[in-house]
This record gives C-alpha cells, structure tokens and sequence, in this order.
C-alpha cells in the first residue's frame, strides 16, 4: 500500500511531541552538582491518553519514588492531567534512564509524590491504558458507524499491532492496521477534491465496506474548554491552568452537513458551541463567509502575537455574531488548538479530521473561552 | 395476610417464549413453585440452552431481579393465567 | 413535541431530549413508589458549563441520593452517597451511581464509584467484591469489555462505567417484542424504567416492584 503512509499534516501531527523538563526533587540531590534536569519529548503515547495535553500548556508536578523515596518532578499538573493521570507511569521507563546516575540500583517502581489519592486510584498498568484506547475507538466506531463491530471483531494480533504501532510512534503501520476498521469519513467530498491519494484510499474502502455499516456523517470530536476571565493578547500572558474542574470538555459528534456546500472547522465549532454564534438573523450564514474571507485585513496589533494563527479570527467572528446577546456580548474564543496547531476556520472540516485526529479517531479541540467576571456591586 | 400466603404457595404457570437469536425449547411452558426465586427460571433456561449469558425479560418493559418471588411476578404481569417470559441468547456489553 | 418512537423504525437508542423526559418521569416515578428503603434519584444538571445554555439537556444527569451519608467529594452536584453493601469487616463502603447521557451512543450510562467512609476512592478490586456474584463472573471473564474507569463526564474524575456498546440492541430487543400485542408505540416515559432494570442487576440496585408494573 504505495499511499499509505500518511499524509504531510498526520505525519506532524504523529511525530510531534510535547516537551517535558524533568527535575530530580531537591530535596533527594545527592549528588554535587545536581543531575540536570531530563528534557523528554512526550509523543503519541500521552497524547493519546492526554488530549489535553495537546492544547493546553502544562504547568508542574511531583513524581516520586515511594520506596526509595526518589523524587522527580515532571512540569505538569496533578490538576490538570487528573482524569487521565493513570497514563502517566508509562512515561518512567522513558524517564528513568535520565537519572541513572544519581539512582541507586534496582529502583525499579517509580510512585507519584503528591499523588492525590483522595480522588484517583492507582493506575491498573499498561493494558488500562491499552484498553481505554480501544474503548475509545470502539465510541468514535459507533459514532461514525453506528455500531462498533469492526472494533469488536478486530483480531488479536490487530489488536496487539495496533496499539504497539501508537505507543511507538509508527503512522504507517497504525495507517495500515486501522484502514482494516473502515472508519473512513463519508460526506466530504470537499476534502477528497482538495487532496492527496491517502483520502482518496479512505474514500474507497467506504465504499467497499461490507459490513453492513451505515455511515451516519458523524465524526467524535470532544472539545476542551478552558474559562479565562481576564482578557490576554498573548498566550503567554494567558492564566496558568491550575485546576482541572476548570476545563471542561463535550463529548459531542459533529455532523457533516453541507449539501454542495463545503463544512468547514468554523461550522463544526458553531454546532459545538451554538452560545457563540447566536445567529440574530436568516443571513447569518453570508456574514460568517464574508468574515472568514476578510481575515486579512484584521487589525494586527489588536491580536497581537501570533500573526500565524487565526486566533483574531475566531474572536472577531464570535464577536461579531454574538453581539446581540445581553449575556455573551463580551464572551469570546480566544484561542482554537487542535496537536497544538492553531488552524485557520476556514479549513474543510473532513481535511481536519482526517489529518489532526488522534489515533483513536477522535478530534480533540481545545479553546480558550474569555467570560468576564459578573460585576459585584 | 392469610390470603396472601396461601396465594404464594400456589404453582405457576411459565410460558417461556424465544426472541431474536435464542432457539425454541420444546417445551415452552412449565409450572414453578409461586415462592421460588425468577433465578430459578433463569437456571433452568441456562441449562436448556448451554449459555450462561442471557437476556431475560419480562412484558417487553423490565428484566426482572434473579431475587424476586415468580408469585410475585405473576401477580404483577400474568397474563391469561401464565408468566410469559421471554428470552434471548444475545447479551453484548461492550 | 414527540414522545413516543414507532417501535418497528426504532434502533433502541435516544435523542438527548428524549433522556431529559425519560429521566424526569423516572425520578418523579421512582420517588412517588419508592418506600423510603432506597435512596432516591435525583435530576441535576450540569453546573459545570456557564456558558451553554441551549445543550443543558445534554449536561444533565440522573443520581442516586442516599440520606445516610453526605457527599464525600466536595462537588457542588447535590449528590450524596448511598449505602449499597458493607464489607471489609467494619468498613462501610459508599457508592454513588449517576445515569449520564451520552451523546455518542445516545443512550443512558451507568457511572458509579465507591468509597470508603473517610473518602478514599476504592480500587476496582475492591469493587469487584461488592458486586453480585453474575456480575463478579462476568468482570473476571472479560474484564475490559464490561466495567473499566472511565472519566465522569461532568466531574472530570474517573469513575466506574458499564460499557453501552451493546445497551441500544438489548434496548431495541427488550421493548419491541410484542410490538403486535399492543400499542405500537413505545414511550420514552417508561425507557428509563426497563434500562435500570437491566443495568441494575449488574450493580446489584433494585427497582421497586410498582414502577415496573406500568
């Protein structure tokens, strides 16, 4: 399979990583100087079980050793990675070596220091997590399918192969393994014309699969979002995330809907999020085209920073569309990330889903939403 | 009271009635002490079919509990003088 | 507004407002049989997101409300535990059950934990002791494909969940046999009613006899 080995944007997507500074506590140096701090690049492993990760920035942990009382710091939050901390331990035996030096032999069980045991229970070990991956592939199956039977029936070995091809990082094999799912996206036509063979390949084996399945023209996407109250022109001014409970997340699917009509990233975060395109009048429609168009002539100081990025784009567009709204006249997305990657809206939704998924077939869509602090009077 | 435990030592009638995928037993109907528990319906059923999943239901509205009395059960939803329970092999969970 | 499904067209599943009345007239159905043995179930909605306003019957859930013990997590939902079973010699373990729409299956899930009296979260070893003996089986069998952890939706914690895979074809079996004996209409009133009776043998919750007597 000549064309299956992944388009441009997927192998980014796959082969991007999320950098991680590593400290031994300083309270267990032993050593004169002190171990510098390990930097690991956390792939697809975390990424999958961390969506979060992603999109939002990290900001700071402890991992220790329990027994040996080993401590090691990694810069992410307890709070933030909470739901899906159980992910983390896979990550020690890729951090361990950093510290070889300044271990004493045969530690070998690696605990969290700080972890919150009052709300999590311990992590059951590599196969939950294997198995909260393709648990999540069956949902995303049963949301494009209708139900999930070419994941239940998949084979052992597929199974094995599979999630070997996610933990270590190989999009061909992952490409090949999950084409057998038939978990391509029907309705996106616009995406088919505009691309490469890999979407054409995609396309046909909708057509031949025989399993019955009806497509629905739902694609899984959960979307992240993260409440600021103050408003920031850079990213790096944004309000650390120091609490999960202040994100929250939809686990809605989208559906494609665009009779002739090309559905872009910007009408699948309206369904999403109807609160923010409050649509005041039937020509609601032409407004949002014409803005999308007009992106350029944005005026570049008010947003500031990142010119690559459509971050302007989306505030002015809810702006725009909410400004009806007694309650939301000042709400705003201020940010849209998707790996990372701050997308234009005008992209054709199917093109992001098929590059920017996660290997359970999910879109993870994180914003950065601005409600201004109710006044006390 | 008095009524009451005279009615529950009374035999019912089971008509067990094969849905979906799940085989015709070639003897659909039975009777059962009205105080013995629906888990022994459901025994009986496991045995007859070599299965030890399945759906049991009763009325098309509810599964009852393996702990509930059968007298109970018919007192409730017999219909024409019998339990009508139905039954089938499938029973997928995840 | 609909409130019924054609039973021969139906695939066993639920829009999100259809779950919003089944699970009204469930709570309100529950409290009004329900002999003050069993705690009760409760409406709530999600307090979580500010900003929807038009989706909160999405965000929505039925729990389980005991009197016996006050919340140990320190949500703001107003759910409270309920003693399910005691094990563990003197240690009294709580559970919390929620039904929780989702919108991928487009059908109820179970969620519940279980916790000991100081508020420790119990592992699904633990858990699996309380559990009835047909579930315990079945959890040992498979054990990935039935009962794992899995984020609450709304509470951003992971909590134990039944998988819903296969709930819209036992659903679709259970209330459409016998769809030519009466009325060809199933009412979401009552979809609620037969799930739990399904779900609740697995958790070992009981129904109270009148509200499946519909």
């Amino acid at each position: 399979m000549d064309n299956n080995k992944g388009t441009e944007a997927q192998k980014y997507v796959w082969e991007g990583a999320i950098p991680l500074q590593i400290h031994l506590h300083e309270s267990e140096v032993t050593t004169l100087p002190p171990p510098p701090p390990a930097l690991h690049l956390v792939t697809s492993t975390c990424k999958i079980s961390n969506g979060i990760m992603v999109g939002f920035y990290v900001a700071h942990c402890d991992v220790s050793d329990a027994d040996k009382r080993l401590p090691i710091v990694i810069l992410a939050s307890w709070c933030v990675l909470a739901p899906r901390i159980g992910y983390l331990p896979l990550l020690v035996p890729q951090i361990k070596p950093f510290f070889n030096s300044a271990l004493p032999p045969g530690v070998d069980t690696v605990h969290f220091r700080g972890y919150p045991a009052n709300i999590l229970t311990p992590c059951e070990g590599e196969d939950s997590v294997k198995w909260s991956f393709i648990n999540s592939l069956k949902e995303a199956a049963y949301v494009i399918n209708g139900n999930c039977k070419n994941v239940m029936n998949m084979s052992q070995s597929d199974q094995v192969e599979l999630w070997h091809s996610v933990l270590n990082v190989n999009l061909e094999t992952y490409l090949w393994v999950s084409s057998k799912l038939k978990l391509g996206i029907a309705g996106d036509e616009f995406s088919v014309k505009l691309n490469s063979s890999v979407l054409k390949s995609q396309q046909s084996a909708v057509e031949t699969d025989n399993t019955g399945s009806v497509k629905t023209g739902r694609i899984p996407v959960r979307l992240y979002v993260y409440n600021v109250n103050e408003d920031f022109d850079d990213l790096e001014d944004a309000p650390q995330i120091d609490s999960w409970d202040k994100i929250s997340y939809i686990n809605r699917p989208v559906e494609i809907h665009g009779e002739g009509k090309c559905f872009t990233l910007l009408d699948a975060v309206k369904s999403l999020l109807p609160e923010f395109f409050a649509e005041p009048s039937s020509t609601n429609e032409e407004i949002s085209e014409v803005e999308v168009g007009d992106e350029q002539r944005l005026p570049s100081e008010e947003y500031g920073s990142s010119p690559r990025t459509t971050t302007a784009d989306v505030g002015e567009t809810s702006c725009e569309h909410v400004w009806s709204s007694d309650v939301l006249d000042t709400t705003e997305i201020k940010l849209l990330r998707i790996q990372g990657i701050e997308p234009k809206l005008e992209i054709p939704f199917g093109w992001v889903v098929n590059n920017l998924m996660n290997p359970e077939r999910f879109l993870h869509v994180c914003v950065y939403v601005r409600i201004p602090e109710p006044i006390t009077i | 009271m008095a009524s009451e435990s005279s009615n529950s030592a009374r035999k019912v009638v089971v008509h067990l009635r094969a849905t979906g995928d799940a085989p015709i037993l070639k003897q659909a109907k039975f009777k059962i002490g009205g105080t013995d528990k629906f888990a022994k319906v459901i025994d009986f059923l496991r045995r007859q079919l070599h299965r030890e999943t399945l759906f049991v239901y009763v009325n098309s509205a509810f599964s009852p509990n393996p702990d509930e009395l059968v007298i109970d059960l018919y007192n409730n939803f017999g219909f024409d003088g019998k339990l009508v329970v139905n039954y089938a092999c499938s029973m997928a969970w995840g | 507004m609909e409130e019924g499904f054609d039973i021969l067209n139906w695939d066993g599943t639920l829009s999100s407002s259809a779950f919003r009345i089944a699970a009204l007239a469930f709570a309100e159905k529950w409290n009004r049989f329900n002999s003050t043995s069993l705690p009760q179930w409760s409406w709530s909605l999600c307090p979580k997101h500010p900003w929807t306003a038009a989706h909160e019957e999405d965000d929505a859930e039925v729990s389980d409300v005991g009197k016996e013990q006050p919340s140990c997590s320190g949500q703001d939902d107003a759910i409270d535990g309920a003693i399910l079973v005691q094990s563990c010699g003197d240690e009294i373990h709580c559970y919390d059950f929620h039904i929780v729409y989702s919108s991928s299956y487009r059908v109820p899930v179970l969620y519940f934990r279980g916790y000991c009296s100081d508020g420790q979260p119990l592992a699904l070893d633990y858990i699996e002791k309380d559990l009835p003996g047909n579930s315990a089986k079945l959890l040992m069998e498979s054990k990935w494909t039935f009962i794992t952890q899995e984020e609450h939706p709304f509470l951003n914690r992971p909590w134990c969940t039944l998988h819903p895979c296969g709930t819209s074809e036992w659903m679709k079996l259970l209330l459409s046999t016998d769809a030519s004996r009466a009325q060809r209409r199933v009412e979401f009133e009552n979809y609620l009613v037969s799930w739990l009776s399904v779900i609740g043998q697995v958790v070992g919750l009981r129904i109270p006899f009148e509200m499946l007597n519909t």
